[in-house]
């Protein structure tokens, strides 16, 4: 008996001593010899290191309406290889990608090692897409970008590549500040997956948020506006500029045709228009809209003061040129401010010849042509002027009637700005504080005195009052001044005027007394109805004043 | 098993060196074998020949005190409980790590949910706040929008303004008061008559209505009060 209980221990001691040679056995297997490669297959399942994706800068508009803004989304891949059964897949996956089921099968069936399902998938959507935990899917976390108002400003906002980084607008010019940087996170996972222990190895910095001086609801209306008169004239493109000619700053900066966001053109050429800020970019011949720089250049450098008759005859010979005004008339005796009420060509060229060439080109100088105004937007066009040395003899009958030298509309409105402001030449500007830091307004230089500016002004106010040519623009209430203008392209077949391609144009501010609001719009080649400034371009002014001026509290004089 | 020979334990030969006639006989013991034994050495600390007594004691006793401590704590049971406490805290302290890590893990998934959400209410709130949208939903309500000419715009008057409006404020809290005095006179005099007839007074309905018909006509003569002074400042 005492035998048997001894073997029995003894039996007992054998296989733990057994189990324990085991034990050390496999120990030895997988801590020594068939550890290295149990160390990397641990890493690669339980480590990973992680991509934070930075979220790019909020751009809003000044009243704090977003206009671009980022949210959380995944880049969903798939690694072909891993799917075992690709058409329960696609079957499964079609929906949530909002893709078709054979393109995804196609692409699943490839025997490829890595594609793409779909780039910046919503958030909400990703994660159901990798709820259904069907091997080989993956997401990586990345940020999508949304613009709430959809086409609003678009041209000015401009547009993201697939990699994130701006292509047009402030978010190419801005990319810098708008994009931040990507963080890295260390993750260990346990077996279920779990994050056991997240390390920041550098966190993520979000992007700058730009505050712009744009106001979404004059932005609105100026679209509004705009899509109006391309329905009607049939414009090949038309923009507007809305800004507060005492600062600077743009309020509204709108372009026709828009950008559907949602849908945009499929041929480059037709996306490249519709993403073209035509404010900045257009150059065109600004026509009799740039007298205001031949009468003022004139009054300041005391060649003529506003009363300063002259003799107005139906047309006018310079060199091998004959100049008409617009409409036949008689000779007539016809003021400074007459002239420029009723867009007499034949007037501004005997101003523009008092000037003389070389005073005419300072003075088109000192208003900013031919240079950038210092906006903050890409593309930014500088225009064209001649050089008095390139001048040929009927020039002085076409410079001072806009004719012979090309500008942009954000050139015109910051001259008209300088018009309306007292005689500061200030640089327009769309930014107005950069993450909730008020950017200093640019600073401006004086252009012409004070009194000249508030002679012109009065000037001006002629224009829109019975005899001049946008006398049918009122807004009840308000006194309003500006200038039309109705300018010839150039034929590029032919080289010469074209007698059917127009730019018709308005630039005009309220209150006339104390300008408060600037308006300029642009139309490039109406088709339809009507081709001048005071029936194109100054009805779609007075809509946008009309609803501007209350809007900001501006009081009726 | 035969035991050795006890002669051959006698016979070992020992080799001894001869001790000097000078030096002092010294008491050895010898082992049953006959190899002298050396004394016993005592345990503690090696005495300092060098020095004072006194400094000696004050510092071998407290080493004695902690010596015996320690002494005790290593061979005592509490090391056990030390070293099983301190096991458990080094676990305990892993599991917490292990636990905070989970925790961070969900605060980072909770946070990227709220970025989530966030965004999306922001964009909606955007698109929700669309002045075509409000103009739309507007003419929906039959509203339309003010044409400019129509809009009126008062002009601030600086301490003017104030006075007029202190003024406009003082008068309507006396015509309330004016209007509250009148209210009681009535209800008393209106209680009296009850008193006075024959007819039994009116239970609540009726005193209800009297009360709310006098209500009435204080409401109505303060809002006579109040629409009188709010012409003041037009005209």
């Amino acid at each position: 008996m005492a035998l048997s209980a001894q073997n029995r221990i003894g039996a007992l001691f054998a296989t733990f001593v057994a189990l324990l040679v085991v034990a050390a056995g496999r120990t030895l297997y997988l801590g020594v010899l068939h550890a290295g490669a149990l160390r990397k297959a641990a890493h690669t399942q339980q480590v990973t290191e992680e991509t934070v994706p930075a979220q790019r800068g909020t751009i809003t508009d000044r009243n704090g309406v977003i206009l671009a803004t980022s949210e959380p989304a995944q880049e969903i891949s798939a690694t072909p290889y891993l799917i075992t059964d690709p058409l329960q897949a696609s079957q499964k996956l079609a929906p949530l990608l909002g893709r078709p089921q054979s393109q995804i099968l196609t692409e699943l069936s490839e025997r490829s090692g890595f594609v793409y399902l779909a780039r910046q998938l919503p958030a909400a959507r990703a994660q159901a897409v990798l709820a259904l935990g069907i091997p080989g899917i993956q997401g990586t976390p990345s940020m999508r970008r949304v613009y709430p108002r959809g086409a609003l400003a678009a041209q000015v906002l401009g547009v993201l590549g697939t990699e994130g980084n701006g292509l047009s607008g402030l978010e190419l010019s801005d990319n810098a500040i708008l994009r931040g940087q990507a963080g890295e996170r260390h993750v260990v996972s346990d077996a279920r997956g779990q994050a056991i222990s997240v390390t920041d190895v550098h966190r993520e910095q979000s992007g700058a948020q730009l505050t712009l001086t744009l106001d979404a609801n004059i932005q609105q209306r100026s679209e509004d506006v705009l899509a109006a008169v391309g329905r009607v004239f049939h414009p090949k493109d038309a923009t507007a500029i809305v800004m507060n000619p005492n600062t600077g700053s743009v309020l509204a900066m709108a372009n026709w045709p828009a950008l559907d966001r949602a849908h945009p053109p499929s041929s480059s050429e037709a996306l490249e228009q519709s993403l073209e800020n035509r404010a900045v970019s257009f150059d065109y011949e600004p026509g009799s809209t740039f007298k205001v720089v031949t009468v003022s250049g004139a009054l300041e450098s005391g060649v003529i003061t506003p009363t300063t008759t002259f003799a107005i005859p139906d047309q006018i010979q310079v060199a091998n040129r004959v100049i008409h005004d617009a409409e036949e008339h008689p000779e007539e005796t016809l003021t400074a401010g007459e002239i420029l009420a009723q867009s007499s060509n034949v007037g501004a060229i005997k101003i523009g010849a008092l000037l003389g060439p070389e005073r005419f080109n300072q003075w088109v100088h000192k208003y900013g042509f031919g240079a950038p105004t210092g906006i903050n937007l890409p593309s930014q066009e500088i225009g064209r002027v001649l050089a008095p040395s390139e001048y040929s003899g009927s020039s002085m009958g076409n410079l001072p009637i806009g004719q012979g030298e090309m500008v942009t509309p954000i050139q015109m409105a910051a001259a008209y700005s300088t018009i309306a402001n007292g005689g500061i030449l200030r640089p327009p500007y769309v930014i107005q504080a950069v993450n909730g830091r008020a950017q200093p307004a640019p600073r401006g230089r004086r252009v012409i005195s004070a009194q000249t500016a508030a002679a012109v002004r009065q000037m001006l106010r002629g224009v829109l009052a019975p005899g001049g040519t946008a006398s049918e623009v009122s807004i009840p209430g308000y006194q309003l001044a500006g200038k039309t203008g109705t300018a010839s392209k150039i034929d590029p077949q032919t080289g010469e005027y074209s007698e059917t391609a127009y730019v018709a144009s308005f630039i005009g501010f309220a209150p006339a007394n104390d300008p408060k609001l600037l308006c300029a719009v642009i139309v490039d080649e109406p088709q339809t109805g009507s081709i001048y400034g005071g029936t194109v371009a100054a009805p779609a002014f007075g809509q946008i004043m009309g609803f501007a001026l209350p809007y900001l509290g501006i009081a009726p004089e | 098993m035969t035991p050795p020979p006890a002669a051959a334990t006698v016979t070992t030969p020992v080799r001894r060196r001869p001790i000097p006639a000078t030096r002092p006989a010294r008491p050895t013991r010898r082992r049953a074998g006959g190899a002298p034994v050396l004394p016993r050495r005592v345990s503690g600390p090696v005495r300092a020949r060098t020095r004072p007594r006194a400094r000696a004691r004050a510092h071998t006793a407290p080493t004695h005190i902690s010596h015996r401590l320690l002494d005790r704590l290593i061979g005592g049971r509490a090391w056990i409980g030390i070293v099983a406490f301190a096991l458990i805290g080094i676990v305990a302290m892993q599991l917490w790590i292990v636990k905070l890590g989970v925790g961070i893990g969900h605060a980072i998934e909770h946070e990227g949910l709220l970025r989530r959400e966030n965004s999306a209410l922001s964009i909606e709130d955007a698109q929700l706040a669309s002045g075509e949208r409000v103009e739309q939903l507007a003419a929906a309500r039959g509203m339309v929008e003010a044409a400019p000419g129509a809009l009126h715009f008062d002009s601030v008057r600086g301490s003017l303004d104030a006075r007029q409006a202190a003024a406009v404020l003082a008068r309507d809290a006396q015509a309330s008061t004016a209007a509250a005095s009148t209210a009681t006179t009535a209800s008393t005099a209106s209680a009296t008559t009850a008193s006075q007839t024959s007819t039994p007074a009116p239970t609540s309905p009726g005193g209800s209505s009297e009360a709310a018909s006098t209500g009435t006509s204080s409401e109505a003569s303060s809002g006579e009060a109040s629409g009188q002074t709010e012409e003041t400042p037009g005209g």
